[in-house]
């Protein structure tokens, strides 16, 4: 991989939210630790600082592009469906 | 003495234990545990999750874990990844028995898995366009400019009705285009690598410009250089973008699928 920020920034979000997810009686569990996700949250703001946004800022745009998504998501299903 | 549990990497196609030769998350020596034609990449750790007050430090462990799927990527010429602290514990049994009973309870799944990665990375691509730019042209739109043409004669009420629908018409053909921009670049890359996923957005990598679409590929190493020419293209219709990769293939990996 890129060592780059682009590329750590993409890297961080898919070893946080992808990958193969075992059944919750074998790990873990990593959410019952609220230190480790408020500091992963921090990690991914952290990265961010190219950008020159606050961290509100950026919870804010977050929120709103996944919004943005979504509402492709579902013209996405509409298409796949013609 | 049993361990008491395993950070487990992913896990490739190879028939042995073996030392990978390589450290891992705080300099932990990485190897394979291996069960039947599978074998997980772990070290030996506590039932603790890793994490730091320092936020570095922890993108620090997510590079340190990445390090070793890309090693393995190279190796194997493939790896399932498994999602950052992923630890197996023990429970009645040892962790060893855990993880052994879960790659040969597991092994049509991960067999499935393998067949559709082998090979195989991942990218992500993300396309950005000039909003304004885009809605300047949708503007321009012959009806639009008809309608604003009418306007000029019209009594001051229905000048206002008229300039609300001017707005409206303005958006809806500034979104249709913004679809089909969407659409025509989803079919193009598409038609050039293996699988493609949507992502939800999280970030933005560009404040002043919009995000189009976000997007992960799995992608053969030989075909990337079809998607950089679609992208090369793509900059002269206006768009920009960003190609992050390689990386092991998470997007793909989910639910066993």
């Amino acid at each position: 991989m890129e060592n780059n920020e682009t590329g750590i920034v993409e890297l961080i979000d898919r070893a946080l939210n992808k990958g193969v997810i075992l059944s919750a009686d074998l790990v873990i569990t990593v959410a019952d630790v609220p230190l480790l996700a408020a500091n992963l949250k921090l990690a991914l703001a952290s990265v961010e600082t190219m950008l020159k946004f606050g961290v509100m800022e950026d919870l804010l745009k977050a929120t709103t592009l996944e919004k943005k998504e979504e509402d492709f998501l579902i013209s996405e299903e509409i298409l796949v469906k013609e | 003495m049993f361990n008491n549990a395993f950070y487990v990497y992913g896990v490739v196609k190879f028939g042995v234990n073996l030392e990978l030769n390589e450290e891992g998350l705080t300099g932990k020596d990485v190897y394979l545990i291996n069960n039947g034609k599978f074998s997980a990449l772990v070290h030996d750790c506590e039932e603790t999750p890793y994490t730091d007050k320092d936020p570095e430090k922890i993108k620090e462990l997510i590079i340190a874990h990445n390090k070793i799927l890309d090693r393995a990527m190279e190796d194997f010429d493939g790896v399932i990844p498994l999602s950052f602290n992923t630890i197996i514990k023990k429970g009645k049994s040892s962790a060893r028995f855990n993880l052994k009973k879960w790659l040969s309870d597991d092994k049509e799944k991960l067999e499935n898995v393998w067949n559709r990665v082998k090979g195989k990375r991942e990218y992500g691509i993300r396309v950005y366009y000039e909003k304004d730019k885009l809605f300047q042209e949708a503007s321009a739109n012959k009806e639009i400019k008809k309608i604003e043409a009418s306007i000029e004669d019209k009594t001051r009420g229905l000048s206002y009705l008229l300039q609300g629908n001017v707005k409206s018409k303005k958006q809806e053909v500034f979104q249709n285009k913004v679809n089909e921009l969407k659409k025509e670049f989803y079919e193009k890359i598409k038609g050039a690598v293996e699988e493609i996923v949507i992502n939800p957005s999280r970030i933005s990598l560009e404040e002043e410009k919009d995000s189009l679409l976000s997007l992960s590929v799995l992608v053969e190493e030989k075909k990337v250089y079809q998607i950089k020419e679609i992208l090369e293209k793509s900059k002269e219709k206006g768009f920009s973008f960003h190609l992050a990769g390689p990386f092991a293939p998470y997007s793909f990996v989910e639910n066993g699928k």
